[in-house]
């Protein structure tokens, strides 16, 4: 599936007045291409994602999903930082959640999601409800949701933000290994600039509010690609070009600021 | 590979955490001794003229009249009648009360036209409905369950009510995502994201059906447990009296260590050490 917008812009109303939380926004995701999405907090990735998947409406630009051959579905699959799960559902019926509303029946479905749990860790604690489960336990089990359903693009919403960084390291290459099976479009929202660099293609850079392209990189990085990439001397100097584009300066650091 | 538990743990939920690993000889020992310590001090007061045996007979003697009052199924008679008065009554509210939060829950207009009525009802004494429920029923057992019900049934409606409009729409969003349409919100988000309080309100329900119960029972019945009360008060028999009252109080523990029961089963994925 091909993600598509053009010309964005999407206002909403608050508690505080009108937001205008995305102006005039055109960007595209090629079909299997891993895209990543950084800016500032508040500066409407959240929103367009949502727009992306359908769930908000636009006042003015056109949102397209276009499908592409090899799509075995319409699916455009959010994946988000918190509540990702279903309280009321075993990690086995999340995991399996989304095979179940696409009509599979239960012995396949739960074979299938059995299997993939197995593989990252949840031998033997299918039935444990989310409640017991740590953050990253959490995440986990979304995104083998999310690749159960076999989505022709997923939309992640800062999945790993709120993990500590052994466990975003460890998130990253699971990833990283189910999305290297069929290369599926992915959107990945973020404001943590390694991480985007780590698995993307490419990165859009927003601006602050409302926010607006103002900056595009690709990612020299070959696939399948090692989180390890992180220690090579491209990946700074990548970083140091998008820490740029973000409006960070290197006078901008406390130091420099407190000092004239 | 990081740990199961919750990153963090304060003090109180330390505590509610030891009390459930504890072992149950030892919870039902800690919960019996101060009763059990006030009534060794009640026999002593009773039996060394502390207190008037007349009015305050010793427990020893309570103990007596209760057997005696279980033997002939005096008690149990009263019990059945009180338990069938309110469970009718908590029936029949509880349903239509269960129903009527739920639509109101999703009818804006509906609710905006009968909270504040309902709100009116919830602040009143039922009691003082009950002659004119009374007027309209007849002095049957019909405005007595009508009373039951009609407690039950505001408590139930407001619980339901609040447990529509609390769920996460993040849930329903999420849902719909996956393809989720009407009927299967319903079955796997709405439903399931409700029940925790609408249980709340059932069992806050069940405890004020057998109050209502007695209440009413003291003013006018014939059988039930208020009604032994009543009786046992006018003519100064204060061992049924006091047995009525321990009976009573029984019930409702037993009612709702019930309903904590088949809580737990039913809604295994809920956090009771955050009671929420």
């Amino acid at each position: 599936m091909r993600l598509k917008c053009t010309n964005l812009s999407v206002r909403f109303s608050g508690q505080s007045g009108e937001v205008e939380a995305l102006r005039n926004l055109s960007l595209q995701a090629g079909s299997g291409e891993f895209l990543s999405i950084v800016g500032p907090s508040g500066c409407g990735k959240t929103t367009l994602l949502r727009t992306l998947a359908g769930a908000v409406p636009s006042q003015a630009g056109r949102v397209e999903r276009i499908p592409c051959p090899e799509d075995r579905n319409a699916l455009a699959l959010l994946v988000f930082q918190e509540n990702s799960l279903f309280p009321w559902m075993s990690v086995l019926e999340n995991a399996a959640f989304g095979l179940r509303m696409q009509g599979v029946a239960r012995a396949e479905r739960e074979e299938r999601a059995r299997a993939l749990l197995r593989r990252f860790g949840f031998a033997g604690r299918e039935r444990v409800y989310p409640r017991e489960l740590s953050l990253g336990m959490k995440q986990r089990v979304a995104v083998i949701r999310c690749f159960l359903s076999n989505p022709s693009a997923m939309l992640m919403d800062e999945p790993f933000a709120a993990l500590d960084y052994q466990n975003r390291l460890g998130l990253h290459r699971e990833l990283l290994e189910l999305w290297e099976q069929d290369h599926k479009t992915v959107v990945f929202v973020t404001h943590d600039v390694e991480e985007a660099i780590v698995l993307s293609d490419r990165i859009v850079v927003l601006s602050p509010q409302p926010g607006t392209v103002v900056a595009e990189f690709r990612v020299p990085f070959g696939r399948p690609r090692d989180p390890a990439v992180a220690l090579e001397e491209e990946f700074l100097v990548l970083k140091r070009r998008i820490w740029t584009a973000m409006g960070h300066r290197r006078e901008d650091s406390a130091a420099a600021r407190w000092g004239n | 590979m990081d740990g199961y538990g919750s990153p963090q743990r304060g003090f109180g939920r330390r505590q509610v955490g030891k009390l459930k690993r504890m072992a149950a000889w030892k919870r039902y020992a800690l919960g019996a001794w101060l009763p059990v310590l006030l009534m060794a001090a009640w026999q002593w007061m009773a039996t060394h003229d502390v207190v008037d045996p007349l009015f305050f007979p010793p427990p020893s003697a309570l103990l007596a009249a209760g057997g005696k009052m279980l033997a002939s199924g005096e008690l149990a008679g009263h019990v059945r009648a009180t338990l069938t008065r309110a469970l009718g009554g908590f029936l029949a509210g509880g349903v239509t009360g269960l129903a009527f939060g739920l639509v109101m829950g999703a009818s804006s207009r509906l609710r905006a036209s009968t909270e504040p009525m309902l709100s009116a009802l919830f602040a009143t004494p039922k009691l003082s409905l009950f002659p004119m429920l009374l007027l309209l029923l007849g002095v049957g057992d019909a405005a007595k369950i009508a009373l039951i019900a009609l407690s039950t049934f505001i408590l139930v409606a407001f619980h339901a009510l609040d447990a529509v409009l609390n769920i996460n729409t993040a849930y329903v969003e999420m849902a719909a995502n996956y393809g989720a349409g009407h009927a299967a919100l319903l079955r796997y988000v709405y439903l399931p994201a409700c029940l925790p309080q609408v249980f709340t309100g059932l069992r806050l329900a069940l405890s004020r059906a057998v109050v209502s119960a007695i209440s009413v029972e003291l003013i006018s019945a014939q059988d039930g447990l208020g009604s032994l009360i009543w009786l046992s008060w006018q003519t100064l028999a204060t061992d049924r009296l006091y047995v009525a009252v321990t009976a009573t109080a029984t019930l409702g523990m037993l009612l709702h260590m019930l309903v904590r029961r088949l809580e737990s089963r039913l809604l295994p994925w809920k956090d009771r050490n955050a009671r929420s």
